[in-house]
């Protein structure tokens, strides 16, 4: 009996665009935990994600008018979770500007496979990155954008989003090494 | 370049986070639902406002008008009584009157006393010259003796009666005089025996506004018993929005979709409406109390979103919120849908006892009620917006998870217009506030403050 209740996309966004709060929360419910992920992955804390969480879907809400199905709903609503993350790490960024940092070489590690991590403890890792490494980690490694759109994203030099992800990518092997080696609690693995 | 930057270690933590998914808390929703309703709903709002603060305007307005009419009515008995009170009689014993003064007759002597010894009058000889007299006197006694010279039909004594608006009305004498009496006199044709020729006019104690309504109101007293018919529309506040009023309960889910326990909730929108009609018979106690009572039938609507169904002995899907957690055992099984919306109908039955002040009781009425109702449940109506589900109905019962009966405060104000000598219109705004839960479950009703206006047609009986 549930699935007659299964509404398309298409379907849920019109009950949207007449303010249908039963629509609004189909839709809330059918993309809430993926862009959950999104938002830990550019926030320090899970409060600070959910805070960013509630803000997109607002703004998604009142720009569903605007929607005219040239993208995927998914791609677009991830697209409105994205930007105001970084509205939100604008504000710190703005305060402890992002600038050059040394490539610091750390010792070379071998690679470790991630599927020995489940999904808490590599957002975890990632939200222990300082706030820009996190910032330009996520927007290169996982969105998949290079460094000049980066750059043209957060207002900085081509140069400073290199060496802030090479910083993040130092610190997050460091991690996963450290993870292998020590356990979760700092307990070394037989 | 770029490309060539993205290495193994980007991939792997790019297909770590492709599928990844994360179940925030339900808080999240709840501050979209507030920051949506708090968007969204400000037409509504807006009326909501207005007529709350159309009650309160007029509950205040019948307040200070039933105040002040109080205020003016009482000043006025005081000054009637003490005018009743007080004969006009000098303060000053008559013992302390001058000899040489002449009284008019025997024991027939006018003389008027000024309490305010700040007030100028005028003691004269009858033979003197009445100007000299009269000026060489200002300020020198409060006692004006008045006489009568030989066979002269006319008051030869001058008063001034100096205007002093701060002055009491009551005991306030004028005295008629003639100053061009001298000339006269001569003309004058004596007949019979002098007589005294004394005019007192008291001025009224109340503004004729109030004696012609006091006149009146012997012509309405025949306003004694009343029927009438009315309804009224208007809306209430819930504790929408606060975790409260979210109801939730896990469950088994018993679809493949749900992977383990699935959490259900229905949610009520911060406000609903309602409407009411009925009969009432009203008497009048007193010159201004009367005692109202009757029955009404009252339904209350309000809107909630759900996400789960029931299904009944009859294997069909009813819509249904989770205040039903507790009638559960009638059903067969509750199984989780996507969210839907439901309208939720509350009928009762009220039985209002109100005893009522009129304020002003001419053509033009006002009146202050307050009282308590009755309330007796007669059944809750869960109908699916979309009519994909079927209705389902709870009515009152040992099972059934409202009280058979709640009690209620009532106030409201009745502005009302006498059409003819037995028929009155009236425009009624009033509050309605719940005593008792409407829930078994709750301790505090979840529908505390309803608001309406009523519309009364009225009929007197003579």
């Amino acid at each position: 009996m549930a699935e007659r209740f299964i509404l398309s996309d298409q379907e849920l966004i019109k009950g949207c665009v007449k303010g249908e709060r039963a629509s609004q929360e189909a839709l809330y419910n059918r993309y809430c935990r993926k862009m959950m992920v999104i938002c830990q992955r550019y926030a320090k804390s899970t409060l600070e994600a959910e805070d960013i969480l509630q803000e997109g879907f607002i703004k998604v809400f009142a720009a569903i008018k605007s929607f005219r199905g040239d993208a995927q709903l998914n791609t677009w609503i991830t697209r409105i979770m994205i930007n105001t993350a970084l509205n939100h790490q604008r504000q710190k960024l703005y305060l402890l500007p992002m600038v050059d940092v040394a490539n610091t070489n750390l010792h070379e590690t071998e690679d470790v496979s991630l599927a020995d991590f489940n999904l808490s403890e590599l957002i975890g890792m990632i939200q222990s990155l300082p706030d820009g490494a996190r910032v330009v980690f996520n927007l290169f490694a996982i969105e998949g954008y290079n460094h000049k759109e980066i750059a043209a994203m957060l207002e900085i030099s081509e140069g400073t989003s290199k060496s802030q992800y090479s910083r993040a990518k130092s610190l997050l092997k460091s991690k996963l090494e450290n993870a292998r080696v020590y356990g979760k609690f700092g307990e070394a693995k037989v | 370049m770029e490309n060539s930057e993205r290495q193994k270690f980007e991939d792997d933590w790019k297909s770590a986070f492709q599928d990844a998914e994360q179940q925030p808390s339900d808080r999240v929703w709840w501050s979209i639902d507030n920051a949506l309703t708090h968007t969204e709903g400000g037409s509504m709002k807006r009326k909501v406002i207005f007529y709350k603060r159309l009650a309160a305007a007029s509950v205040i307005l019948a307040m200070v008008v039933a105040g002040s009419t109080t205020y003016f009515v009482n000043e006025s008995h005081d000054e009637l009584t003490s005018e009743k009170n007080t004969p006009i009689q000098p303060e000053s014993d008559s013992t302390t009157k001058p000899d040489n003064l002449t009284t008019i007759t025997g024991n027939e002597k006018l003389q008027l006393t000024e309490t305010n010894t700040t007030s100028r009058t005028t003691t004269s000889n009858v033979t003197s010259n009445v100007l000299a007299e009269s000026t060489s006197n200002i300020n020198s006694t409060s006692t004006i003796p008045l006489s009568l010279h030989g066979n002269k039909e006319v008051l030869n004594q001058q008063t001034f009666l100096p205007y002093d608006a701060s002055h009491p009305m009551q005991g306030f004498a004028l005295v008629a005089y003639d100053p061009l009496a001298d000339h006269y006199a001569i003309n004058l044709k004596t007949r019979g025996k002098p007589r005294e020729v004394t005019i007192v006019r008291k001025l009224p104690a109340m503004p004729a506004s109030m004696m012609a309504e006091s006149r009146r109101k012997k012509a309405d007293v025949k306003e004694n018993l009343w029927a009438a018919v009315n309804a009224s529309t208007g809306g209430f506040n819930s504790y929408a929005q606060s975790d409260n009023t979210s109801r939730s309960f896990m469950m088994a889910s018993q679809s493949s979709s749900f992977n383990n326990m699935v959490s259900t909730s229905s949610q009520p929108k911060p406000t609903g409406n309602s409407y009411s009609v009925g009969i009432n018979m009203g008497a009048r106690l007193d010159k201004r109390w009367v005692l109202q009572g009757g029955v009404s039938y009252i339904n209350q609507a309000q809107g909630y979103t759900s996400n789960f169904a029931a299904v009944g002995f009859d294997n069909t899907p009813k819509a249904i919120v989770a205040e039903y957690t507790g009638a559960r055992q009638s059903l067969v099984a509750i199984t989780p849908t996507t969210p839907y919306e439901i309208n939720s109908v509350n009928e009762f039955v009220s039985v209002p006892v109100q005893a009522g002040y009129m304020v002003v009781n001419r053509k033009f009425g006002l009146q202050l009620n307050s009282g308590v109702a009755t309330d007796m449940f007669v059944r809750n109506t869960l109908t699916d917006k979309s009519g994909q589900l079927d209705s389902f109905s709870e009515s009152a019962g040992t099972d059934s998870p409202y009280n058979t009966f709640s009690w209620s405060a009532l106030a409201g104000t009745e502005f009302s217009y006498k059409i003819g000598s037995q028929y009155r219109v009236s425009v009624a705004p009033g509050l309605r506030y719940a005593l008792s839960p409407m829930l078994k479950t709750n301790t505090e009703s979840t529908t505390p403050v309803m608001w309406d206006m009523g519309f009364r047609f009225r009929y007197i009986f003579k």
